[in-house]
C-alpha cells in the first residue's frame, strides 16, 4: 500500500477520537518538554558557575595562611598551630624568584583591612580594602572604567593613590566616574583617587564592586604599619595549563621558607581555581544527567500511554481490521496502518513538546537561566518517535495477526 | 486452498472473491466512495483509476448520488448496496453473500436480489446463503443444507426478470 494511504487512514484514526488522541499526545508532549527544559536548567546552571569562576581567572592560585584549607595542607593543625607562621613579604620575594617558581607569571602580596573613607562630608566603608601590588589587577581581572590603575612605579614610590570599585565610588561621589582626580581621606590619611574599576557584578552575597585598592607600600606607611603580615598571596600561573605545576612550586617554595619538611604539616594552603572549576563542572554534569534521566522516565511513561491507547484502538477496531482483511488487506498493510498511527501520535506530541520545551526554557527556573542544549532537542524528539515506533509495534502486530473471520465476528 | 500462506490468501480475497455480509460491514465514519475504493487500495491501484472504478461500481448499484455519505447517513438497503459495490469493484469471479438480506425489509431485499441477478447474468458466480424461500427463488440452483448435510440440490428457473421489473 502506498505510504500516503497509510498516512490518510492514520490521520482519520487520530481524528476519529480527538480527546483521546490529545491526551495520549499530552503524555509524550510533557515528556519531551521535560527533557528539554530540565537539560536546559542543568546546562544553564553549569554555565553560570563556569562563567563566575572564569571571571575569577582559571590560572590564579591564592595562598592563604593556615593548613587544611582546600589544598596543600593536611589535617594536623593542632600540633603545628603554635609554630604556624604568617605569610610575609619574605614568602612573596621567594616566590618572585624565577628559579623557585618558573611557572608563576606574577606574585602579589595582599593585605585586607578595614578603612573609613571620607569625601566632603560623605563617609563610606567599602566592604573590602586591599593593599597590594600592580600585578593584582591582572590576576583579579580588574579593568579600569575611568582614570588609571596604579603601576609598579606607584608601588615603588609609595604613592598615596587608590583605585575604587564602582559601588564604593558611587557611595562617595554620587556617580561612578566623578571621583577620579579627587582626594579622599582613608582613616584620616589623604589618598588621591586615580581610577574607578569597571563593574564585575556580584558573586553570591559578595559584591565585587564594593572595593578600594591601594599600593601595599602606601597602606603599610599610613594604615597598617610596616611589619604587617599578609592576608594572602595572589599569584598567576603563566597559563591555565601550567597551573598545577605552579601550585607544586608554590608549595615546595613556601615549605622551605617556613622550614617545614612534611607537606601534611604545611601552615598555608593554596587555593586552585582551576581545580574548583573542574570539580564544579563534574558535579554539574551529574546534576544534568540526573535531571535528564528523570525527564526520560516521564517520556517513557508517555510512550506506555501511547501503547495503552493503541491497544484500546486495536480492540475497538477489531471489526474494521476484519473488514480490511476480507477485502484483501495483507498483514503488512494492517501493521503499517497502526504503526503509522502510533508514530504520528508520538511525533505530533513530540513536536508540540519541543515547542513547549523551548518556550519553557525562556523563563528563569529556580533562579537558573536555562540554556537549551541543541542536542537535547534532537534527542528528545528522536526518542519520542522511537517510543512511538517501539510501543506501537506490539499493538500493530496484534491487530495484523487477527484472523479475518474472528475479527468480523467480534462485537 | 489449504496450502496457501497468509499473503496469498489475502491476494485471493482481494482479486477473486467479493464478500457481502449480513451486517454490511462498512468502515464507519468513512464515505461510501472510500469504502468502495478499499479493495483497490490494497491491490495497489493508483488513486485516479481507483476513483473512476469506484464511481462506476456505485453507479451500478444506483448510488451515484450518495458517494460522499458516510455509512451512518445511509439506510440499511443503501449500505448493503455500497457493500455490493465494494464486492464487485475489483471485478471478482465469485461473489459470496452471507445472508445479505437478513437485516433488510422486503423492498430492499427485492432491489438487492435484482442486482445479484444482473451480476449473475453477466457470467459472475453469485453464492447467496439465506433462510428465506423468497430470496432463494431468485437463484438458478438451490442447495438445501440441514445440520451440515446436503438434503436437496435442484435447479430452477430464476425469477430475476420478474423482480427487476417489479
Amino acid at each position: 500500500m502506498i505510504a500516503v494511504e497509510s498516512l490518510r487512514i492514520a490521520v482519520r484514526g487520530i481524528l476519529a477520537n480527538r480527546l483521546r488522541s490529545l491526551l495520549t499526545m499530552l503524555g509524550v508532549m510533557i515528556g519531551v518538554s521535560a527533557v528539554i527544559v530540565l537539560i536546559a536548567v542543568g546546562n544553564g546552571s553549569s554555565q553560570a558557575v563556569r562563567q563566575q569562576l572564569e571571571q575569577l581567572g582559571t590560572n590564579v592560585l591564592t595562598v592563604f595562611q593556615g593548613g587544611g584549607f582546600f589544598r596543600g595542607g593536611g589535617g594536623n593543625q593542632n600540633g603545628t598551630q603554635s609554630r604556624s607562621s604568617a605569610l610575609t613579604m619574605d614568602d612573596v620575594e621567594a616566590l618572585q624568584k624565577k628559579e623557585n617558581a618558573p611557572d608563576l607569571k606574577s606574585v602579589s602580596p595582599v593585605v585586607n583591612t578595614q578603612v573609613t573613607a571620607t569625601y566632603q562630608g560623605a563617609t563610606y566603608s567599602p566592604s573590602q580594602f586591599v593593599g597590594t601590588s600592580a600585578a593584582y589587577f591582572e590576576a583579579n581581572n580588574d579593568v579600569v572604567a575611568a582614570g588609571r590603575l596604579f603601576t609598579d612605579a606607584d608601588y615603588e614610590s609609595r604613592s598615596r593613590v587608590v583605585v575604587l570599585g564602582e559601588t564604593a565610588a558611587e557611595n562617595l561621589f554620587g556617580s561612578a566616574t566623578a571621583g577620579v582626580g579627587n582626594r579622599i581621606l582613608l582613616n584620616g590619611v589623604r589618598f588621591e583617587v586615580i581610577g574607578v574599576l569597571a563593574s564585575k557584578g556580584s558573586t553570591g552575597p559578595f559584591n565585587q564592586d564594593d572595593v578600594a585598592i591601594a599600593p601595599l607600600t602606601a597602606v603599610e606607611d599610613t594604615l597598617t604599619g610596616p611589619s604587617s603580615t599578609l592576608s594572602s598571596i595572589v599569584t598567576q600561573a603563566t597559563s591555565s595549563d601550567t597551573t598545577n605545576a605552579a601550585q607544586a612550586e608554590i608549595i615546595s617554595t613556601l615549605l622551605s621558607t617556613h622550614d617545614i619538611t612534611n607537606v601534611a604539616d604545611a601552615d598555608f594552603s593554596v587555593f586552585n581555581q582551576a581545580s574548583l572549576l573542574a570539580a564544579s563542572s563534574a558535579s554539574n554534569r551529574v546534576f544534568t544527567v540526573l535531571l535528564g534521566a528523570v525527564a526520560g522516565i516521564s517520556l517513557l511513561v508517555g510512550g506506555i500511554g501511547v501503547m495503552n491507547i493503541m491497544l484500546v484502538t486495536v480492540t475497538e477496531r477489531t471489526r474494521e481490521i476484519g473488514i480490511r482483511k476480507a477485502v484483501g488487506a495483507r498483514r503488512s498493510h494492517i501493521v503499517s496502518q497502526f504503526l503509522v498511527e502510533a508514530v504520528l501520535l508520538a511525533m505530533i506530541g513530540g513536536l508540540v513538546g519541543v515547542v513547549g520545551g523551548l518556550v519553557g526554557s525562556r523563563f528563569q527556573i529556580v533562579g537558573v537561566e536555562p540554556v537549551v542544549a541543541p542536542y537535547s532537542v534532537v534527542l528528545a524528539f528522536g526518542v519520542a518517535v522511537l517510543v512511538g515506533l517501539f510501543f506501537g509495534s506490539y499493538p500493530a502486530n496484534r491487530a495484523a495477526s487477527l484472523r479475518p473471520i474472528e475479527a468480523l465476528r467480534y462485537e | 486452498m489449504r496450502s496457501l500462506d497468509e499473503t496469498e490468501l489475502a491476494l485471493i480475497r482481494n482479486e477473486k472473491i467479493g464478500f457481502v455480509f449480513q451486517s454490511f460491514n462498512l468502515i464507519p465514519r468513512t464515505p461510501a466512495l472510500e469504502n468502495v475504493e478499499l479493495p483497490l487500495v490494497y491491490a495497489g491501484i493508483r488513486s485516479k483509476e481507483r476513483r473512476g472504478r469506484a464511481l462506476d461500481a456505485l453507479a451500478r448499484v444506483g448510488l451515484s448520488d450518495r458517494v460522499h455519505h458516510v455509512p451512518s447517513e445511509l439506510s440499511g438497503g443503501q449500505q448493503q448496496r455500497v457493500a455490493i459495490a465494494r464486492a464487485l469493484v475489483s471485478d471478482p469471479a465469485l461473489i459470496l453473500a452471507d445472508e445479505p438480506t437478513g437485516n433488510l425489509d422486503s423492498g430492499s431485499t427485492g432491489e438487492l436480489m435484482a442486482i445479484f441477478a444482473e451480476l449473475n447474468a453477466e457470467g459472475r458466480t453469485v453464492v447467496v446463503i439465506t433462510h428465506e424461500a423468497d430470496v432463494a427463488k431468485y437463484a438458478g440452483r438451490v442447495v438445501r443444507l440441514m445440520d451440515g448435510q446436503v438434503v436437496d440440490d435442484r435447479r430452477q428457473s430464476p425469477v430475476a426478470q420478474e423482480a427487476k421489473t417489479a
